[in-house]
């Protein structure tokens, strides 16, 4: 125990925050301690079980439901009342945020999109409004008391690897009241990773490899990073991560995070926009255009953002306050113990406004991969601490060799029975062949044949991966990892500040621009002034047209609008003159084929 | 087909004066004269010359005056595309496609209305897309380019 507090100490990240968050990482005794313990279900009326002071953890973990029952904490209460959130939020004290310009990042369907998700939380299940600043209140007496910031760590050792796992017990997640964000729930657990190599002689010190930290929409090989990744950020052993406000989704680099949360239905339409991209690129011979389904995909995914700016506190080595760690392992009696959520159950079909159920368990009760199998959620599995990996290859390509081996000594005894086979066929002519099909000799004959050419093939194929482990075992005898962004499929970088950038009027048009042209598709209609198909083309194209003036890009959106018309005229062209178009393609192949036999009789 | 490198143009870039020097790839030729055409006749159209075939752009409206007036305004604006095009300028190519938007709109229009000039769309149509294609445009690209200081 003391060994893994010394590496969980050694190692423990640093954490930044954003200029405006209210809640820092606390120990679960503190959380659980101010929280009630209530019992629901089908049936059942959701009831006090424990009233908040009387919880503590041990109390907790040996919480039992009856059958039917969900168990879940409660941390707030009672929620401010509309004068009390008031009061609060003109209250000078507050952490001060600004965020300009998020719908300026983005479409119009975006911004459509969005006022349709606000709308949602009217009729979802969702924390109450109010329930964010109560939570605030609460935070700050708990930390009156308490003033400490805490982590839970656990050291994990497999396979070569020993796993630092640091997790972080926040009393609420308000990204979406404080910070215009997509959620708000109770309680909120996030966790960050240090991954060691133990070397195989014992008195040597653990080397760190790679650092992890569960991010939104990520799996895998996405969460992690080598240590001598150049994005990463270090202060002494320690690398620092930037928790986004609100979410406290931790990132590997400082900045703001566009997170737009794509709609399901957009998943089919991503083929169709591939192929027109390939049919306006390979046939029409036109300008790349990109990515389209990604372009259509973030048009009309709604727009949030994670700001991580590390603007305001910094937790750990180096910081404003340092970390008070507790040591958990799966012993734990909370962890183990208790399978409810960790915070208010808002039953939200979309489970954003759902509290989490605590480090071990899914919001379902199973098993939650992070904890279960660390390295397997990192994507490690697979990749063999790198002092270990020439014995890795080692072994790998003796096994190679060998299979070779039987390879060849399988083909070479096969090929002398198809010698032999072949020879002790009568001959027949192709007349005969033609007549009386193959008989039961040849069709055996090219079945062995057959055989024998994919045994040839495996052997070339075996003699590849060899080739491919010798060339591996090479780099890394000399200590050769690799790049060390190699592994990423989708790294997830902050906006460039150029793009965060907006006039003030850009901002005011994009936070007014969905509702004016709402306003007017409506207006006209009603006041009969445009027919059904011409309102919404003139709102649409005179948002656009003011939409594009403000970003000084008039001229690109008329090329596009042209390129659009002259896909219109060709369409209308080639339905107006298809059977002369198509007259006009046979005689051109008809044309073409007797000159080209002409030419042959010439020749 | 795509992995075919560009046809090869018969110009070159002036590096003295960054901009592209000696033959126009004979598409441009084509469109140029097109354009032309088509520019003197809105201005025949917008003068009120008689026995003119085709029509002007289709302008809201039956104020004459004005309708004449927009056909010369773009005549004009046509051939000073056409001569900035012929100069590898990229405002040439910009000002071009614009009024071959302009353009395309109007003729659209018409199709909507009952009265479709389909030769004038096609051409149109044809040099729109050729005009976008990516030779044309990473020339009218390169034009904008400055070029290195010219060697004494």
């Amino acid at each position: 125990m003391t060994d893994d507090l010394a590496l969980l100490r050694r190692f423990e990240p640093v954490v930044r925050f954003t200029e405006g968050e209210h809640f820092f990482p606390m120990s679960a005794e503190s959380y659980v301690a101010a929280c009630d313990l209530l019992g629901a279900g089908p049936g059942i009326a959701p009831a006090v079980i424990v009233p908040a002071g009387e919880l503590t953890l041990d109390r907790l973990a040996d919480t039992r439901p009856i059958p039917g029952e969900e168990r879940y904490l409660r941390f707030v209460p009672r929620p401010m009342d509309g004068m009390e959130l008031a009061r609060w939020s003109r209250s000078s004290d507050r952490p001060h945020f600004r965020a300009p310009g998020r719908l300026a990042r983005v479409g119009l369907f975006a911004r459509l999109i969005d006022a349709g998700f606000t709308a949602s939380l009217l009729v979802r299940g969702r924390v109450p409004g109010g329930t964010a600043a109560a939570a605030v209140r609460r935070y700050e007496a708990i930390r009156a008391q308490d003033p400490t910031v805490v982590y839970h760590g656990r050291v994990i050792r497999a396979d070569g690897w020993i796993v630092l796992q640091y997790l972080y017990v926040y009393c609420m997640n308000d990204w979406r009241s404080s910070f215009f964000g997509a959620n708000d729930h109770e309680a909120d657990l996030e966790q960050a990773f240090v991954v060691l190599e133990q070397p195989e002689d014992p008195s040597r010190a653990a080397i760190p490899r790679w650092i992890g930290c569960a991010a939104h929409d990520y799996s895998g090989d996405d969460l992690r990073r080598r240590w001598d990744d150049p994005t990463l950020t270090f202060e002494g052993e320690h690398p620092v991560i930037f928790a986004g406000a609100g979410s406290h989704a931790s990132y590997f680099e400082q900045g703001e995070y566009v997170t737009p949360v794509p709609l399901p239905a957009m998943r089919p339409v991503h083929r169709g926009l591939d192929g027109l991209r390939r049919f306006w690129r390979d046939v029409l011979r036109q300008d790349d255009p990109g990515d389209l389904a990604a372009k259509v995909e973030a048009a009309l995914s709604i727009p949030f953002i994670d700001y991580a700016r590390g603007d305001g506190l910094a937790v750990g080595p180096g910081g404003d306050v340092p970390w008070t760690p507790t040591v958990v392992d799966d012993k734990t009696a909370w962890i183990d113990g208790f399978r409810g959520l960790w915070g208010l159950d808002t039953r939200d079909r979309f489970a954003g406004e759902r509290a989490p159920a605590g480090p071990k368990y899914t919001r379902s009760g199973t098993a939650r991969q992070s904890w279960n199998d660390p390295l397997g959620f990192l994507g490690l599995d697979k990749l063999p601490p790198p002092g270990r990996t020439p014995d890795v290859l080692h072994d790998r390509i003796e096994a190679l060799e060998a299979e070779q081996a039987a390879t060849h000594a399988a083909a070479d005894a096969m090929a002398v029975q198809i010698r032999r086979a072949a020879a002790a066929l009568p001959h027949r002519n192709a007349v005969m062949v033609q007549a009386s099909g193959p008989t039961a000799g040849e069709l055996e004959l090219q079945i062995v044949e057959d055989e024998l050419a994919r045994l040839r093939a495996l052997s070339a194929t075996l003699s590849d991966e060899q080739e491919a482990a010798r060339a591996a075992l090479a780099k890394s005898a000399d200590g050769d990892l690799g790049p060390p962004r190699a592994h990423l499929r989708h790294s997830h970088r902050p906006q460039p500040p150029e793009e965060q950038r907006y006039g003030r009027i850009v901002e005011f048009w994009s936070a007014i621009s969905a509702g004016v042209l709402l306003i007017v598709l409506v207006g006209s209609l009603w006041l009969d002034l445009l027919s059904l198909w011409a309102a919404p083309l003139v709102a649409i194209g005179g948002y656009l047209a003011i939409e594009a003036a403000f970003r000084r890009r008039l001229i690109d959106l008329w090329l596009r609008v042209t390129l659009a018309l002259a896909l219109v005229g060709a369409i209308i062209i080639g339905i107006a003159y298809l059977p002369v178009f198509l007259i006009a393609a046979v005689a051109g192949i008809a044309l073409l084929a007797i000159v080209d036999n002409v030419r042959e009789l010439r020749a | 087909m795509s992995d075919l490198p560009p046809t090869p143009i018969a110009t070159t870039i002036d590096p003295a004066r960054g901009r592209h020097v000696g033959r126009w790839p004979f598409g441009i030729l084509v469109v140029a004269v097109l354009r032309l055409i088509d520019a003197f006749t809105l201005a025949a159209i917008g003068l009120g010359m008689r026995g003119v075939p085709g029509g002007g752009l289709p302008v809201i409206g039956d104020d004459l005056v004005l309708a004449r007036s927009v056909d010369l305004l773009v005549a004009i604006l046509t051939v000073a595309g056409v001569f900035g095009l012929l100069s590898f300028k990229r405002w040439g190519w910009v000002l071009t496609m614009v009024l071959v938007g302009v353009e395309l709109a109007a003729d659209l229009v018409l199709v909507a209305t009952g009265q479709p000039d389909h030769l004038g769309l096609a051409l149109l149509v044809v040099t729109a897309f050729y005009l976008n294609g990516s030779t044309i445009r990473a020339m009218a690209v390169a034009s904008v380019e400055p070029g290195p200081p010219a060697q004494p």
